[in-house]
Parts: C-alpha cells; sequence; structure tokens
C-alpha cells in the first residue's frame, strides 16, 4: 500500500515537472517564432511605441522564468489572460471549446473501437484468412490517406452527392441532440477511421501473442466456444496496449483536430489553436498548449491507474 | 490605348460628379454591384441565407482590420452604412452621405449626410455621430489599422445636425476614398463585449466570436428591405470545404479565390461574381544590396514572363498585371511594362556586377504563393538567377514587411483597388505602408501632386508619371491581377455583377433564397 501511495506521488511529481517544462517552453513561445504578436495585433501601421507597449503587456519584456511562474499562478486560479485578438477572457473560450473537442475524440475513439475490436478478433481468429487479408490491406491504405483526403472525400460523398450529412458547421449537443450527431459523424469518421486501422494491427498482434497462450489451449481443449474463448479470455489480456494508445490518442488527437476542426469549421480547441496561431494570439496559444500537456499528462496517470485494474499483476510487480 | 483614354475620361468625370451629386436611394447597387439581370426572376422576402466566411472575425466592429477586409466585408454591410462606397472602375461614390465636396485646395472636405437615419438602437446617426466614430477609431487603444488614414485628418467641426467639416493636415483630393471601410462605416461604441452599432439593413442576434453571427432584418432601417429574414454567417476556414459546403447546400454564398474552384464553379452548378480583387506583386529590398541596384530589380523583371505566371497559377482567370494603377482603374494609361527578355536581363546582371546573382525569396505558405513562388524560380533559374523559397505564414510575412526583413518578398494586395490610396500608402519616401524603402524624389513629386490635384485629367497624368517611375525603377514587379469574389449556390438570386468593382464586396441585403 504504502509502495503504491510512494509510486502514484513519483508519478504525480514527474507529471508537475512536464507541466512546469511545458508551461515555460509556451511562455518563451513569442521569443522563439518569427513574427511579432505587437504587429499581428496592431497591424502594420503601429508606431514603435505602440509595439513596445504591446510587448511589456504581454510580458515579453521580461524573464521567461519569472513570467512562467508569474502565468501558472495565475492559472491556478483560473485566470489564463485575455485573448489579444478580442479581449476575451482565454478560460471562458477554452471552456466553450474543450467540451467539442473531448466529444469529438470520443466519438473518434468509439468510431476506432467499433471497427478495430470485431476486425481484430476476426483475424486473429483465422490468421491469413481472406478477413485478415482485406483488413490488413485497408489497414494499410487506411494509415496511408492524409486526414483532409480521407475528410474531402467523406464531404464528397455523403454531403455533395448523397446529401444525407451536413458537409460542416456544427450544432451543440445541448441545443439539438440529433443534429449535433449529424454534424459529429463525418469529423468523427475522419479522425477515426485511421486510428482504428492502428488499434486493428496491434489488437491482432496481440490477440495473436494470447491465443498462444496455454490457458486458451487449455480452455479451448475444455471445450470452450470460440466466440466465448475470444471474448472472455483473449480479448481483455490483449486490450492493454488499447488502453496505452487511447491514452497516448489525447495527444496525438489534438494535433489532428486542428486540421479536422478546421475542415469541418468544427468550433473546438483545434480551430482555436489555428486562429490563434495565425494570429499570434499569444495568450491563447500558450493555454491551448498546457491545457493539452495537462490532457495528456492526466490521460497518461489514468491509463497507469487502469493497467492495474486491467492486470493485476503489474501492480504485484509479478509482469 | 484610345480605349483606356476613353474609359479614364468617363470614369474620371463620373468620380467627380458622384462626389457632388444628390445621393443615391437606399436600393441602389452601389454596396451590393450592378443588378443582377433579370434571369433570377422576382424577388423573394422571407427566409435565411446561409454566408461561408473564410477567416474568424475577432470583434464586430468596424475597427476590427478582419471585419473590412474584401471577404468579410458582406457581414460588415449587414450591420453598418458605409458613408461612401467604390463603384465600377473605382469610382466613389457617397452612400450614407449625400455629398461630400471640397474647397478650393482639397484641404477642407465638406460631408452632408442623409437626413433621418438612424442607428439601429434608434438613436440619430448625425454629423455628431460621425465625428465620434471617427474619433474613436482614430484613438490608438482602438487599434484600427484606420488610424493612419484619420490621422491626416487636423480638424473636425459640426456644422449642423447633418455636415461635417474635415480639415486635412494636407491636401487630398481622394479623400472621401477613406470612407469606404472602417472610418465610413459609421458606428455607435460597442460597450463591454457588446458589438459596435450600426445603422444597416441588419442587427446582430446572436454571435459566437470567430465562429459564426446570426444577424436578423432591422426593422427600422431607413433604406430598402432587406430580402432575407435572417443572415446565418458561419466560419468555414477551409477553402476546399467551404466550396464542398456550397455544392452541398450547407452554404449559400460564400468567398472564393481559388482559380480552380472558380473554373471548377459553372460546372458544378454554381454562380460567381467575381472582380479583380487582388495584385500579385513581388518587393525588393532597395535599402540592401543587391537590390539596392535598379539594374539588378529590372533584370529579375525582364526574366518574368507574367503571362506565363498567369496561365499556371491563375489557370487564366485573371490577367497580367501591367504596373500600380489597376485595369480597372479610371486612372489607367498605356502599359510601359517591358515584356519578358532574358538575354536583357542577363546584360543587366553581368553590368551590375552580379552575373551569379542569389536570393531567398520569402513566399505565402498557402499552396497557391508556392505555386506562384515555384513558377518565378523556374523562370529566374532560365535568366542564371538562384532563387531560393522560403515559405512565410500571414503573421511572420507582417513582421517581414515592417521590420523590412527581407530581399525580395511575395506580396499579394488589394489595394491596388483604389489607385490613390494604393499610390500614397505604398511608394512615397514617407509612406506607411513603403515596404521596399524606395525612395525616388520624382516620383514622390508626381504623387503628391496628383494627390493634391482636383483636376481629374491632371491627377490622372501625375498619378501615371508616378507609375512609369514605378516600373522603370522597379521596387516593386507586377505580375497578376487575380479574380476573387462570391459563388452561390443556384437557389441564391439578386447576385450582381461585380466584375467591374476593384473592392469586390456586396450586401447581403440584396440577395434572396428562392424557394
Amino acid at each position: 500500500m504504502t509502495s503504491s501511495l510512494l509510486g502514484f506521488a513519483a508519478r504525480a511529481g514527474r507529471a508537475a515537472a512536464v507541466l512546469l517544462l511545458v508551461a515555460v517552453a509556451a511562455l518563451a513561445l513569442p521569443h522563439l517564432m518569427p513574427g511579432s504578436p505587437a504587429v499581428a495585433a496592431l497591424g502594420v501601421t503601429a508606431t514603435p511605441e505602440q509595439i513596445a507597449a504591446f510587448e511589456a503587456g504581454l510580458g515579453l519584456d521580461r524573464n521567461v522564468l519569472a513570467a512562467a511562474l508569474d502565468w501558472i499562478g495565475a492559472a491556478l486560479h483560473g485566470d489564463l489572460g485575455h485573448s489579444l485578438a478580442n479581449g476575451a477572457p482565454v478560460t471562458s473560450e477554452l471552456a466553450d471549446r474543450i467540451p467539442v473537442t473531448l466529444e469529438l475524440f470520443v466519438a473518434a475513439q468509439l468510431v476506432a473501437l467499433a471497427i478495430a475490436v470485431p476486425v481484430a478478433l476476426l483475424s486473429a481468429w483465422r490468421p491469413g484468412g481472406a478477413v485478415d487479408r482485406i483488413a490488413t490491406a485497408g489497414a494499410f491504405v487506411w494509415l496511408a490517406v492524409p486526414g483532409f483526403v480521407l475528410g474531402l472525400l467523406l464531404i464528397w460523398l455523403t454531403a455533395v452527392q448523397l446529401r444525407i450529412l451536413p458537409a460542416t458547421g456544427w450544432t451543440p449537443l445541448a441545443e439539438d441532440p440529433l443534429e449535433n450527431l449529424r454534424h459529429l459523424v463525418l469529423p468523427a469518421l475522419t479522425l477515426g477511421l485511421p486510428e482504428a486501422a492502428v488499434f486493428t494491427r496491434v489488437l491482432r498482434g496481440q490477440l495473436l501473442e494470447t491465443l498462444d497462450r496455454t490457458h486458451i489451449a487449455a480452455a479451448r481443449s475444455r471445450g470452450m466456444g470460440t466466440v466465448r474463448l475470444l471474448l472472455r479470455r483473449a480479448l481483455r489480456p490483449s486490450s492493454l496496449p488499447l488502453v496505452t494508445l487511447i491514452g497516448i490518442g489525447i495527444g496525438t488527437s489534438l494535433g489532428g483536430s486542428v486540421l479536422v476542426e478546421t475542415l469541418f469549421a468544427v468550433p473546438g480547441v483545434g480551430t482555436l489553436a489555428a486562429g490563434a496561431i495565425n494570429g499570434r494570439d499569444f495568450p491563447v496559444i500558450q493555454a491551448v498548449m498546457v491545457v493539452c500537456a495537462v490532457g495528456v499528462v492526466l490521460a497518461t496517470l489514468t491509463v497507469d491507474l487502469l493497467y492495474r485494474t486491467l492486470d493485476p499483476r503489474i501492480a504485484h510487480g509479478h509482469r | 490605348m484610345k480605349r483606356h483614354r476613353q474609359a479614364l475620361s468617363a470614369a474620371v468625370f463620373a468620380t467627380v460628379v458622384a462626389l457632388g451629386a444628390s445621393a443615391c436611394s437606399a436600393s441602389d447597387d452601389a454596396v451590393s454591384g450592378v443588378a443582377a439581370p433579370g434571369g433570377d426572376g422576382p424577388a423573394v422576402d422571407g427566409g435565411t441565407l446561409k454566408v461561408g466566411l473564410d477567416r474568424p472575425f475577432a470583434r464586430l466592429d468596424p475597427a476590427d482590420g478582419t471585419l473590412t477586409q474584401m471577404p468579410v466585408m458582406i457581414l460588415a454591410n449587414a450591420l453598418y452604412d458605409p458613408l461612401m462606397v467604390n463603384d465600377d472602375n473605382g469610382a466613389v461614390k457617397p452612400y450614407l452621405a449625400e455629398s461630400f465636396t471640397p474647397d478650393t485646395d482639397a484641404t477642407v472636405w465638406t460631408l452632408r449626410l442623409r437626413a433621418g437615419v438612424a442607428f439601429s438602437d434608434g438613436k440619430p446617426l448625425d454629423a455628431r455621430a460621425v465625428v465620434d466614430h471617427v474619433t474613436r477609431l482614430a484613438r490608438p487603444e482602438t487599434k484600427c489599422a484606420c488610424a493612419a488614414d484619420a490621422a491626416s485628418i487636423s480638424g473636425m467641426a459640426v456644422n449642423g445636425p447633418t455636415e461635417v467639416a474635415f480639415t486635412l493636415k494636407s491636401p487630398n483630393a481622394a479623400f472621401p476614398s477613406l470612407f469606404t471601410r472602417a472610418l465610413g462605416y459609421v458606428s455607435e461604441a460597442p460597450v463591454g463585449d457588446a458589438p459596435a452599432i450600426g445603422s444597416g439593413p441588419y442587427t446582430v442576434e446572436s454571435v459566437q466570436p470567430g465562429v459564426s453571427v446570426t444577424v436578423t432584418r432591422n426593422p427600422a432601417y431607413w433604406g430598402a428591405r432587406a430580402h432575407a429574414d435572417k443572415v446565418v454567417y458561419r466560419v468555414l476556414p477551409d477553402s476546399d470545404s467551404r466550396y464542398q459546403s456550397l455544392r452541398s447546400g450547407d452554404a449559400d454564398v460564400a468567398w472564393v479565390e481559388t482559380p480552380a474552384q472558380l473554373k471548377q464553379a459553372p460546372g458544378d452548378g454554381l454562380r460567381t461574381a467575381t472582380g479583380p480583387s487582388s495584385t500579385s506583386t513581388i518587393l525588393f529590398n532597395t535599402k540592401a544590396a543587391p537590390f539596392d541596384d535598379p539594374r539588378v530589380r529590372r533584370a529579375v523583371q525582364y526574366a518574368i514572363d507574367r503571362e506565363a505566371v498567369e496561365k499556371i497559377a491563375y489557370l487564366g482567370q485573371g490577367r497580367v498585371s501591367d504596373g500600380p494603377i489597376g485595369s480597372a482603374s479610371a486612372y489607367r494609361a498605356a502599359s510601359t511594362y517591358p515584356a519578358r527578355d532574358v538575354a536583357r536581363a542577363r546584360a543587366l546582371l553581368a553590368e551590375a556586377g552580379h552575373p551569379d546573382l542569389s536570393f531567398e525569396f520569402l513566399a505565402d505558405s498557402r499552396p497557391e504563393g508556392q505555386q506562384r513562388a515555384t513558377v518565378v524560380q523556374q523562370m529566374l533559374g532560365e535568366a542564371g538567377i538562384r532563387m531560393t523559397i522560403k515559405p512565410v505564414d500571414p503573421a511572420g510575412t507582417a513582421t517581414a514587411l515592417t521590420q523590412r526583413q527581407f530581399q525580395v518578398m511575395d506580396f499579394v494586395t488589394s489595394m491596388f483597388g483604389d489607385t490613390d490610396t494604393a499610390l500614397n500608402s505604398l511608394f512615397p519616401a514617407d509612406a506607411p505602408y513603403n515596404f521596399t524603402g524606395w525612395h525616388h524624389p520624382a516620383a514622390d513629386r508626381a504623387i503628391a501632386e496628383g494627390r493634391a490635384s482636383l483636376d481629374p485629367a491632371k491627377r490622372a497624368a501625375a498619378y501615371n508619371e508616378a507609375s512609369k517611375a514605378v516600373v522603370e525603377d522597379a521596387p516593386m514587379l507586377f505580375l497578376t491581377e487575380n479574380q476573387a469574389g462570391f459563388a452561390a449556390s443556384a437557389k441564391v438570386g439578386g447576385l450582381p455583377d461585380l466584375s467591374k468593382r476593384t473592392v469586390v464586396n456586396l450586401s447581403p441585403a440584396v440577395l434572396w433564397v428562392k424557394r
């Protein structure tokens, strides 16, 4: 018990250190990126005095570490600064956007799992069979297609040709759940299909390894049915890498969501980040970076805890 | 040449008459463009018009630079009425103003407003409101790019409920053109996060900054009633999905500037209303070697085939640019721009002592910018010039321009839609946008003379003299005039003809949705 607590404390300490480093890096961004935030915000006719005053207001004339510590102090009180573009509090901008991106992320994972689990089970049950060969070829195709190409193909097929789904836009869940679902389908498919390919390949490999184990052979010899054997005995121990992938996916999905949200005009963190980067809206960029880092760190910690639940041997150091 | 002269005379005459003429009616097509041909059938009132914007807006305030950019003026025109408008061939006409007339030396301008116009909150839009608006936008804290324009005003006097006298620091015969965008969109100051209040045909119903805005018809609008009950604007930043949204019916009208899409639109059942909205140019840093030598700049000029750039990068949708006076400008005279001559380019480089010229070219990071740069790179290669392309994003572009951190740079601008503003802002040594650092006393004198002259013929002559100097000394190279504008689905009626507009924009009030 004590060792578990110590282990958790160590992880939490590492997470805090990572977040501090990310915050410092985020605060150093205005010094590193090409393009003056003052010129981007004030326009090319800004006077040198206006630019100097603006940069002082942004803290660009201060030590990065001191500015980062001040920023973290304010952030812990819920103050992430104000957008340079519209003067709005960054906290409220993020509060509007995070639920949208989270919904998209969850939907994409559901799409990926709904495809990957059955396909991987069928592939692993008959390796080299027709399903396995088609799934393998299909996975490589999905992995090779860039997200924006896949998104445009889906728009062309479902919105332009079949006219069954909207091409772009967003309806909040609270406003109209059905319309929300209709707007969610294409971006979730665009994010989820390539992930399904990865999930399928990883789960298939893990299943093949599991199905080779003695406890599976024993279960078979006792006459356990195929479906029961796959779902009850093979799937759970094989699913650990999927949990890792979903945890890592929170970080990679945020990268992908910039593209997918821009393509489908989804008002999430991705479009907020893209607009902020184009306009050199540093308070927003910094907040998005740190909030994303917090998301990844929390996901990693959650995955650690889930591992212990899914495979108790890890908790007892037997694996 | 004869055609140009005729167009010049007619358009300049129209400009002068318009400035002093009685105001156009509210249904006038000055903001919206020339009325659509009758093929759309009778106008239909009601319904919701869905507009796709190509970029996010930060604030619904004329002081916000995004709101007064051409692609977003379809939103600005819903909420605000401009005092003056850019009509066909660059002519500036009164809209919310009744007249805008100068004294004898163009130093004092008298603006007469329409009587009886009110903001959407019922307060009068009178002379005091105009002065308050200009004063607000001139303040540094408002962060309006128009502050530089407002700084040319030394005083404003309210001479009655509908009359304002502007006294300028120096004569400016084109002063009314400063009131076609931000300074002209008369507004009440926004309170807190609320949008600014205007007098336009629509008022804001709801807004999510950077994402969408819904406007509803202004019941107390002074002019012609808008057709659609509501207009929903959504930010669709990706050009491909924006175009597909038009095809799928998720948007009724959207800004389109990609040459391939403009070419493809009729085949996809879309209609377009476009005009020469921007000019592709190349800037030299004339303050640093080797481009402080006009012979080197001329060599690059001679090495570029503008027709080929137009055909390859713009798929024949635009036309070549001949200099700072655009093809639709009333001041347009015969072209003096040199044709491609690779041998001459090589000779000039040898004469200047740079036979193996190489330089870095900052290019727009978007696909069109990269394609344009690649075409130029290949052409220069044929003249023995080695050009390295460095992509930059919009914010990086702004810094490079203002701090002159470039050797040679891609520059696509809509500024040449207004010849007076372009010449006065880009080329004089002390001009706010003299990015090249060019200094040419004769051109400065010609531009100042044109700016101060109320005689259209004299102004045209002076501007053409300056234009000739710009082309000959080549601080900036001119490549193409590019078409851009609006594409609309077949169910939209009232789409105007914008082909002669140098500032391409329209009002949503003139569009209707067929049932």
